[in-house]
């Protein structure tokens, strides 16, 4: 065994120095996740003689591995950014293996005391095959946007949320499909082709489709955390998954599918949150280029504003076929809008919505 | 969900892609590859059973981490030889995890099949894992082990240090290219030929030097790496059955086994050999069994078939190894205050370990250690380096010093290209180069960095000083007695100079189309 060394031993530090906490104290979360993206600009510059921004190797283009054109926002530190829920990979994957179980377990009990037998077909067939499983797409397109979002996101702890946020959305897809499996031994109603044939061909999908596409295709990372986070959570996924099928699942008596979107509401709580973070941030006045960034977000949230909204006036069909609604699109489209008004003008932007900044 | 619930659910969410209507997704990343539309599928689990699975993995690390090893106070009765050098392998192994995790978004992106797709995925988190386990590790070496000095710091110090800058080199292979060549540098040959012997063999040294919480972590990393390796033989596959694909898929395999060779086999040979106090296997034993026979004989060959041969320098490679990691080791030592560890002088042990491992050893690096063994005394005003006629140049792609694989039988060459030098450590490296050139056009090596610095005050710009402000982080011996202070170093009158300065171009890279 041995003793540290004589000269030092009363002095040297056992932690990480090097990160600014933001708080008082380094966190665990922030000792295992900041620093761990190469930042050219600041923590890694060698202070040697060479003036100009190093990279070993450049992609194939000749742009830099980490471009400050991945996004049109701009920050002289990205890497100031903190995960309002602290999340790492040991915390993030406990906490969905948490909600998977609760899934599981609330399924394998409604399969037991005979609930999900009971339910009313057109329930199983015109909202959860019909409606449900026609969202996992729009889900599906979220993870499939997120992944190269968290390649380019200019920061760790960017990267590490955009990664996550990116694993909740194929949760969330695959959730729907696991519980019309295991619904099929109950009865006769599911017809898991449906979801897929409404996605591409029924008319109130489309306008949802056309967005999901866009979200594929936009290769700005910081307008997808913002757009997804800040107008598509709190309006369509509100709208399409939190009013038509949580709402609608008790008086349907179908608690499990209630219990799954529940799951996906606390993930969106996170997400809202993280991209709220940001939005404060690259506005904050010590930014030198706030007025500017201020100015794209505000035309991101118009924009998205916008598109998400169309895909949400486009769902009322949906909300036709549910047997025993809680709700009514026009009541649900009300309530979305202003959600989110209030979720933009709280970041004190204006929304298309109404509500002050 | 078992048996037939899961087949179907499993299929069905292999089909969650479709055609877009409305629009169309620009490329982000260069593509050169036909992707086809069916393919194996590497990744069997449900999101489910994979956070279940992974939850009751991390449950036991850190379970065993902070609860058994912490209470017996085991770090601190590790081998220190071996603890130290765990200050600069953990920041390399974590940057390579990093690196993979961006590799990974980018194939979800290109590769157009939903199956590899949800595979990708699942290593995308596996990759945060690791970065989080890795980090884990180096925090609680740094709060555990005998001399905190080097743990606390080496992720700062990752790109003044010319190693660690090398793996930097190595590693930004995983996501820089298109992202198959990405997909071919981290999952093909990073995961499937070396971390068996990096997170599986390694550890058998280090749990023979006293160290459990390496193989308790690396261990559980390893448990995700059979998953990765599957990605990269499905997307392998799924790559050579198009073939208008081989041409391309040969010349970026033949790269990036020769960008992870260059790296890996000096660092990791020079681990694996020169940190054991207690002695077992050579890196040359588990290179032959491990990158040897069961990747280049077994998992290769068995593409042959397909149109995938293995890399064109692979003989070359295979003869190297005999030596590379000597070679990293000598330079490594020879400039021993630069590090951010200790390195202590090797014994009459460690001499017939060498020997008998590597037959010839003596003849080519034992004057070196026995005259490294002279001058750990700061009385005698004496480091290695400081007594080199010239130093090498770094190669201009691996970044790692041009005197492979042994300095009397050197294959380094000294280029030009649109006007600037470059050296190059092997054909290897000047072939990579010569198929991209414009992709270093930001890349500098150390040398070039730094030259001009005294020592004493390069130290200090780094930040190589213990909490003290005048006692090096790095030493050349283990004793707690007269450490070098950075009035010794001062004392040596070293300049870092950049030798690639005077050494004279044998001619143009002649430019591969």
């Amino acid at each position: 065994m041995s003793a540290a060394p004589k000269e030092t031993a009363a002095k040297t530090a056992r932690d990480f120095t090097y990160i600014k906490p933001q708080r008082r104290r380094l966190t665990e979360y922030e000792a295992l996740t900041v620093h761990m993206q190469p930042d050219h600009l600041g923590f890694d510059k060698p202070p040697g003689v060479i003036a100009d921004t190093e990279w070993y190797l450049l992609r194939t283009d000749g742009t830099p591995l980490w471009n400050p054109a991945s996004t049109a926002l701009k920050c002289a530190d990205w890497f100031a950014w903190r995960d309002p829920a602290q999340q790492w990979q040991r915390t993030y994957v406990r906490h969905q293996e948490q909600q998977e179980s609760s899934i599981e377990r609330a399924t394998e009990d409604a399969a037991l005391d005979g609930s999900l037998a009971e339910l009313d077909a057109r329930w199983v067939r015109d909202v959860l095959c019909g409606h449900y499983r026609a969202w996992s797409f729009f889900e599906y397109a979220i993870f499939r946007a997120l992944a190269p979002a968290q390649r380019e996101a200019l920061a760790d702890t960017l990267g590490n949320a955009l990664c996550f946020q990116c694993f909740d959305h194929l949760r969330h897809a695959q959730d729907v499909i696991c519980y019309l499996v295991e619904l099929e031994h109950h009865g006769d109603a599911v017809d898991d082709a449906a979801g897929k044939a409404a996605w591409l061909n029924a008319p109130a999908y489309q306008p949802a489709r056309r967005l999901a596409e866009e979200i594929m295709a936009c290769q700005d990372w910081a307008e997808l955390m913002l757009g997804l986070n800040l107008v598509v959570g709190p309006l369509l996924q509100q709208l399409a998954v939190s009013e038509l099928v949580r709402r609608s699942a008790l008086p349907n008596r179908d608690a499990v599918a209630a219990h799954i979107v529940m799951t996906a509401e606390r993930d969106r709580r996170r997400n809202l949150a993280a991209a709220e973070e940001l939005a404060r941030m690259v506005v904050d006045a010590s930014n030198a280029d706030a007025a500017a960034n201020r100015a794209t977000i505000q035309r991101w949230l118009d924009d998205w504003s916008r598109r998400a909204d169309a895909a949400a006036v486009a769902l009322a069909p949906a909300f036709d076929a549910v047997p025993l609604p809680a709700t009514t699109h026009a009541e649900a489209l009300a309530k979305a809008r202003a959600a989110t008004a209030k979720v933009i003008t709280g970041l004190g932007y204006t929304s298309i919505f109404g509500g002050a900044a | 969900m078992k048996g037939e619930d899961f087949i179907k659910a499993h299929d069905r969410v292999k089909d969650f892609d479709w055609q877009p209507s409305y629009a169309e997704a620009p490329a982000r990343y260069d593509m050169p590859y036909r992707i086809p539309a069916k393919t194996s599928d590497p990744f069997r689990h449900l999101v489910r059973d994979y956070c279940a699975m992974e939850r009751d993995k991390d449950d036991r690390q850190y379970g065993a981490m902070s609860d058994v090893m912490a209470r017996a106070k085991m770090p601190a009765k590790a081998s220190e030889r071996w603890t130290e050098v765990l200050k600069m392998v953990l920041p390399v192994t974590t940057y390579a995890e990093y690196a993979a995790m961006k590799c990974t978004g980018q194939l979800v992106d290109a590769v157009a099949n939903a199956e590899l797709r949800q595979g990708y995925l699942a290593q995308m988190i596996d990759e945060v894992r690791h970065v989080n386990q890795e980090a884990h590790l180096v925090r609680y070496l740094a709060k555990h082990a005998p001399d905190p000095e080097g743990f606390t710091q080496g992720f700062r110090l990752r790109n003044t240090n010319f190693i660690t800058r090398a793996s930097r080199a190595a590693f930004d292979g995983f996501f820089a290219g298109n992202p198959i060549e990405g997909a071919l540098n981290l999952q093909v040959v990073a995961e499937t030929a070396y971390t068996n012997p990096i997170f599986v063999t390694l550890t058998e040294v280090a749990a023979a030097n006293g160290d459990q919480a390496t193989p308790t972590t690396f261990l559980s990393v390893q448990s995700d790496e059979a998953r990765h390796m599957a990605n990269g033989y499905a997307t392998l596959a799924a790559i050579a059955s198009v073939e208008d694909n081989l041409p391309r898929l040969q010349r970026d395999f033949d790269t990036a086994f020769w960008r992870q060779h260059t790296f890996l086999d000096s660092f990791v040979g020079a681990v694996y050999d020169y940190f054991q106090e207690t002695r077992g296997g050579s890196y040359l034993e588990a290179w032959k069994e491990w990158v040897g026979d069961d990747w280049a004989g077994s998992y290769i060959r068995k593409l042959e078939p397909f149109g995938v041969n293995l890399p064109t320098n692979w003989e070359e490679a295979a003869n190297r190894i005999q030596w590379v990691g000597h070679t990293a080791m000598m330079l490594f030592a020879a400039a021993w205050p630069m590090q951010f560890l200790r390195v202590d002088p090797l014994t009459a042990k460690d001499f017939d370990w060498f020997e008998k491992k590597y037959p010839g050893w003596y003849n080519h690096y034992g004057k070196f250690w026995e005259n490294y063994a002279t001058m750990t005394d700061p009385a005698e005003g004496r480091f290695p380096l400081g007594l080199f006629e010239s130093p090498p140049p770094l190669c201009r792609v691996c970044q790692m010093p041009c005197v492979f694989p042994r300095p009397d039988i050197s294959t380094a060459r000294i280029k030009t290209h649109a006007g600037r030098k470059h050296a190059f450590c092997s054909d290897g490296c000047e072939r990579t180069f010569a198929i991209e050139p414009h992709r270093y056009a930001h890349n500098y090596t150390w040398d070039e960095h730094f030259e001009g610095y005294e020592l004493g005050d390069w130290l200090v710009a780094c930040g190589l000083l213990r909490a003290d402000g005048k006692t090096l982080i790095a030493q050349p011996h283990l004793k707690r007695e007269r450490m070098w202070t950075l009035d010794d170093a001062r004392a040596l009158k070293f300049e870092i100079r950049n030798p690639l300065r005077d050494l004279p171009a044998q001619g143009e890279v002649a430019v591969l189309q």
